[in-house]
């Protein structure tokens, strides 16, 4: 398979309906494919057109002002410049190699937000509907990676990001910074490198396990 | 001006780099092989140059010589003289004068020569043997089966008889003496009307109705002879019964093979009737699927699928092969096969029956099968695509009336009645026509010559007919039971049949080999059913046993030497002609590679700026740049990225240094150039100050932004502006920002440039009226906000390694400021590469950087650690790949967690006997 480059992105939102609100904070990481290395960020606020649609709550869980959103840059530039530093990272010229996008639970969030944004302001893939942002053909949500790993572990109570992270061992004094666009891509990149170092060293081929349960599995065709 | 052709030849830099292996980019020296043997021998004259480049090509690396310790190849053995290691020997004192140069070994056909003219004082004219060999992949046709010429080649034991033909017409067996390869050839390829074909040299002769002819003489006029029947007894020693033959050919034509079971598919009732019945002979326990278009699938099970398993192999349908014991096998079995072979994969056509096959193997075997019932036939190749891939497939066609007639009559008995129907019915046919594609023919001479005095018109009764004309062997055998002549009744009666050359084809390089047959008349034989001489043809052969008698004579003649040690030489010198060189050309060669190398020496620079331009008609132009550029910068050569400040299209040398050229760089193209040049000169004029004094911020306004947006980005990219002493990404970043402006505000900013960028879109934000470039009050905002994000850049404007290696890869086709292994800042710790451990450096503290590729655990079974994890781990960098690192259980425990597959590490190696042992590891944090 060809090594596409992974982008860990998180965004803040102005509430969860991605047909009425709005991204108000973008957060990205980029991780290089060979060497599992963060070699780039990128980081900006970003000004919502519809004011009206701004909810109380969800400002509470960001942690952001409406004064700090008024002072940001527009949305089309910042959209823009976030197109642009992704497209770098392709490694052919081609929409079908850009990087592949990761997250935390992107699948149920913030790929339907992206979809929205590629649709209004670019890039866009008219023949098949579809974004051309990132890659379409693969993506990591690492909330669904991490349920799959602990699936048979009682001591978590529930999927959110910090409780997964506290279970992984990071201390509870650097949690606090959470529901910040860039420190959720941040960490999120980081379990996300632990995953992917283990299925490596994991998935060695010749492997003297798996030499073993290619030979159990035959045995079990053959008879 | 310097002269190429007076230049000194004991030059003692030149030998000097081309002792050290710096030969890289030297004519016939630069492979890896011309750079070890260039350190062994270190060459310190045009001859000892001109010997090793004999020297360096596979004959003489193979040809042994010695016994015990002492056996070496003859490459070897003169790099051991040259140093002194090993005493220089001579067969006999005689010889000491002619091979005093060459240390000893025979290493140039001149020498051989030398060798008759003083020993045994004659002159060799004569002797100059021509070199004819033979293709790898050619079947010989022995009285024991068709054996391909390279398995021969290599075999132990006696050989077999090949099949020829003695003065009568008549097919014999002959002994054959020995075969040996001789290296690889230039080689053609002759086919012929009915589909055989043979690879040979140029100079091999071929027998055609003139007599014997070299290949490079035939033209598509001639005519080449095969044999009319090839039969042999047959191999008793792998007999299979009757019922197994039957089975296999449905399981090669019509097999299914899974992991899950083997199995055949077919429709046909007469088919399944027969399999059924077989497999209760062969005691087969096989089970039936009927499917609902009539298929039914025979699942074959139990001990038979064992046996199948070893007989046949599971390969894709391309490498199918038929089995030995069919192959090589009883007469009986043979026929068998064949014609259920035609009940699974055979068709029946307009003109003719045809086995069909993707495998060429499977083909050749069933012609030489047909062969044996005297059935000729013709192979054709077919190109289509499958699945959008090129797919090549075979046709075995048998044609012309009197093939297709007794094919029928031996194959009847098995062949199932549909397919026999079609057969008898395309025989009918045939019989209607005049002309049934018949393709072997009487030649014209023989015509002509056989009827010369009788007019044929009117004995024939033939209108139209006369002599200047190939006639089919019914017509010509017709026509003589009125004419009777001598000539024609000779030619009909001959054991073998004339075909038409199709066409003759230079194929290219390939594996030869070499024959004698031991025999005083016959030096021929039959190869892929054509008449071709062996490496000694008549005249040579004749001439050589000839030779070794004279040879022998003479030296008893001069008295230098006694007649034992004369046939020991006279032995030697012929073993000797397998390898050796032609002197003239090697000096030459010599001669190049000396003018190569002193360029090299004396003016790097421009050796290498030469070397670039011409790498793009290389065969691989990106491998052969960056093998090159690697290799300069070991002679302190940077070859720079392009510049825009010379702006030149092609690779140039300034200053002493090489820069690419402008032009060469991806998605700018001459065109673009020029047009980037136009726009050049224009802001040049306006700001009244050369390009190297223009600022980023009167670049970007200036000229990125008025020339085409895909050309700025290569020039920026590909380093062309480094000059500006910014970095690549935010030069990027700021154009991406300049081109949201509206086209009122670019005009204001291009009116009022100033050097610092940021200050002068600040001042465009105004309105007009306060003397900005805005008109309207809602635009405000927007320029605000791509002010802020200049200001506040949401990402780092930094160039990293990732993105110019990868840039440039896209631009350059290589990247020139970093390699592949720079990427990561560990190829400064390293001491070592993989190329070089390759080649077998020894130490005990070899730093490698490198990436890794493949990591595989195996449980230790000897010493210490028995039973504990222990792994073998394969790397790779821009030099090689490096195969089965050890990494003990201790080292292994120790380094196992940065050690996953795609991690760049330094590596601490120990070398051992042909492996390397781990040390330890050290990631780049640690660094």
């Amino acid at each position: 398979m060809e090594p596409r480059n992974i982008c860990v992105f998180d965004f803040e939102t102005t509430g969860l309906n991605p047909q009425v609100n709005e991204i108000c904070q973008i957060g990205a990481v980029m991780i290089e494919r060979n060497q599992l290395k963060v070699i780039d960020r990128f980081e900006s606020l970003m000004q919502p057109t519809d004011w009206e649609n701004v909810e109380e709550e969800a400002l509470k869980v960001n942690g952001l002002t409406r004064e700090q959103l008024l002072a940001a840059p527009e949305t089309p530039v910042v959209w823009q410049n976030f197109a642009n530093w992704i497209a770098q990272y392709r490694i052919d010229n081609k929409a079908f190699f850009a990087p592949i996008p990761a997250g935390y639970n992107i699948n149920g969030f913030d790929l339907k937000f992206v979809n929205a944004y590629c649709l209004k302001y670019g890039p866009y893939d008219n023949k098949y509907q579809r974004q051309s942002l990132f890659s379409d053909f693969m993506r990591y949500d690492v909330m669904d990676l991490m349920a799959f790993f602990t699936e048979s572990n009682r001591d978590l109570g529930n999927m959110r990001l910090t409780t997964v992270l506290e279970y992984m061992g990071v201390p509870k004094s650097e949690l606090n910074a959470a529901h910040n666009a860039v420190w959720d891509a941040e960490q999120t990149a980081r379990i996300l490198i632990k995953l992917l170092k283990l299925s490596r060293y994991l998935g060695g081929r010749n492997n003297e396990t798996n030499k073993r349960r290619l030979e159990f599995a035959g045995a079990l065709i053959n008879a | 001006m310097l002269d190429i052709y007076t230049i000194p030849v004991d030059d003692e830099e030149t030998w000097n780099l081309i002792g050290e292996g710096k030969t890289k980019g030297i004519f016939q020296l630069e492979t890896s092989l011309g750079q070890t043997w260039c350190k062994k021998i270190r060459p310190r004259n045009i001859d000892q140059l001109a010997a090793v480049i004999s020297l360096i090509r596979p004959g003489c690396l193979k040809a042994m010589s010695g016994d015990g310790e002492n056996r070496k190849s003859m490459t070897q053995r003169y790099a051991d003289r040259n140093r002194g290691e090993e005493e220089i020997t001579y067969l006999h004192k005689a010889l000491e004068p002619i091979l005093n140069q060459n240390l000893g070994i025979q290493i140039f056909q001149e020498d051989s020569i030398k060798i008759a003219q003083e020993i045994a004082g004659f002159n060799l004219q004569e002797a100059d043997l021509l070199r004819k060999c033979i293709a790898e992949g050619c079947i010989i046709y022995t009285n024991s089966g068709p054996y391909k010429i390279e398995d021969l080649a290599s075999r132990q034991t006696t050989l077999p008889k090949i099949l020829t033909v003695d003065k009568n017409g008549k097919l014999v067996y002959k002994k054959i003496k020995d075969v040996w390869s001789s290296g690889k050839q230039r080689v053609y390829r002759l086919s012929t009307q009915n589909g055989c074909y043979i690879e040979l040299t140029k100079k091999h002769k071929v027998f055609t109705q003139d007599g014997w002819k070299p290949l490079e003489q035939i033209t598509k006029e001639d005519f080449v002879i095969i044999p009319n029947n090839y039969t042999y007894k047959g191999n008793s020693r792998t007999n299979i019964t009757e019922a197994d033959a039957i089975l296999l050919a449905y399981l090669i034509s019509e097999r299914c093979h899974r992991k899950s079971g083997t199995k055949i598919t077919n429709a046909n009732k007469w088919i399944l009737d027969v399999i059924r019945k077989n497999c209760k002979k062969a005691n087969v326990v096989y089970k039936e699927y009927y499917h609902k278009n009539g298929c039914v699938d025979i699942y074959i099970h139990g001990q038979y699928r064992d046996w199948l398993r070893k007989t046949i192999e599971y390969n894709k349908s391309r490498y199918k092969t038929i089995p030995e014991s069919i192959a090589n096998g009883m007469n009986g079995n043979a026929t068998v096969f064949v014609a259920h072979y035609f009940n699974g994969d055979g068709c029946v056509n307009k003109t003719a029956a045809t086995f069909y096959s993707t495998s060429k193997n499977i083909i050749d075997v069933l012609q030489a099968l047909l062969l044996r019932n005297n059935i000729h036939s013709s192979i054709s190749q077919k190109n289509s695509t499958y699945l959008g891939k090129p797919y090549v497939s075979y046709c075995l066609n048998i044609c012309g009336r009197y093939n297709i007639r007794l094919f029928l009559n031996t194959y009847h008995k098995h062949i199932c009645p549909q397919k026999k129907n079609k057969l008898k019915k395309m025989l009918i046919n045939m019989n209607q026509q005049t002309y049934a594609n018949e393709r072997f023919l009487v030649p014209v001479c023989f015509m002509q010559a056989a009827t010369q005095d009788i007019n044929v018109n009117c004995v024939f009764g033939i209108p139209n007919f006369h002599g200047n004309r190939n006639w089919t062997y019914d017509t010509a055998r017709r026509l003589n039971n009125y004419i009777d002549s001598p000539l024609l009744t000779d030619i009909l009666n001959f054991e073998y049949k004339f075909v038409k050359v199709k066409d003759i084809k230079y194929i290219g390089f390939k594996e030869t080999y070499d024959y004698t047959v031991d025999d005083r008349d016959t030096h021929y034989g039959f190869i892929n059913q054509i008449l071709v001489a062996n490496s000694i043809g008549k005249k040579d052969a004749a001439m050589m046993s000839k030779l070794e008698s004279q040879f022998i004579e003479g030296c008893v003649k001069t008295g230098k030497v006694d007649r034992v040690v004369a046939e020991e030489i006279f032995s030697w010198t012929r073993e000797s002609q397998k390898y050796s060189f032609n002197r003239s050309h090697a000096v030459s060669y010599a001669m190049n590679g000396y003018r190569t190398a002193y360029l090299k020496s004396h003016y790097p620079v421009q050796f290498f700026a030469a070397w670039l331009l011409g790498s793009q008609w290389k065969s691989d132009p990106q491998r052969a740049v960056h093998e090159m550029v690697n290799d300069a910068r070991n002679f302190g050569i940077i070859v720079n990225p392009p510049s825009l400040l010379f702006a030149n299209p092609t690779t140039h040398i300034h200053n002493n240094q090489i820069y690419f050229g402008v032009g060469e760089v991806n998605g700018i193209g001459k065109a673009g150039l020029v047009k980037t040049r136009k726009v050049i000169n224009e802001w040049e004029e306006k700001l009244s100050k050369p390009l190297e004094k223009f600022s980023p911020s009167q670049f970007i306004i200036g000229i990125a932004n008025n020339i085409n947006n895909t050309v700025a980005e290569a020039l920026i990219w590909s380093g062309a502006v480094d000059w500006l002493r910014m970095s690549r990404t935010s030069l990027i970043f700021y154009l991406q920002q300049y081109k949201k402006l509206s086209k009122g505000e670019k005009v204001w900013c291009e009116n009022n440039v100033v050097d610092d960028y940021i200050a002068t879109l600040k001042s465009c934000g105004r309105l007009k009226k306060e003397g900005g470039g805005i008109h309207s009050k809602n635009r405000l905002s927007t320029f605000a906000s791509i002010v802020d994000a200049l200001e506040n850049p949401p990402h780092s404007l930094e160039d990293n390694r990732y993105k110019i290696i990868t840039k440039e890869k896209q631009y350059l086709g290589i990247s020139l400021t970093l390699s592949q292994s720079d990427m990561y800042h560990l190829q400064k710790h390293g001491n070592t590469n993989c190329g070089e451990l390759n080649e077998g450096v020894e130490g005990n503290n070899l730093l490698l950087p490198c990436t890794i590729v493949e990591v595989s655990t195996t449980i230790t079974r000897k010493g210490n650690d028995v039973g504990k994890e222990m792994a073998f781990i394969n790397v790779e960098d821009g030099f090689g790949v490096l195969d089965g690192i050890i990494a003990f259980a201790q080292s292994w425990q120790n380094c196992k967690d940065s050690l996953y597959v795609g991690n760049n590490v330094v590596m601490r190696l120990r070398s051992g006997r042909d492996c390397y042992f781990l040390e330890s590891v050290y990631t780049e944090d640690a660094l």
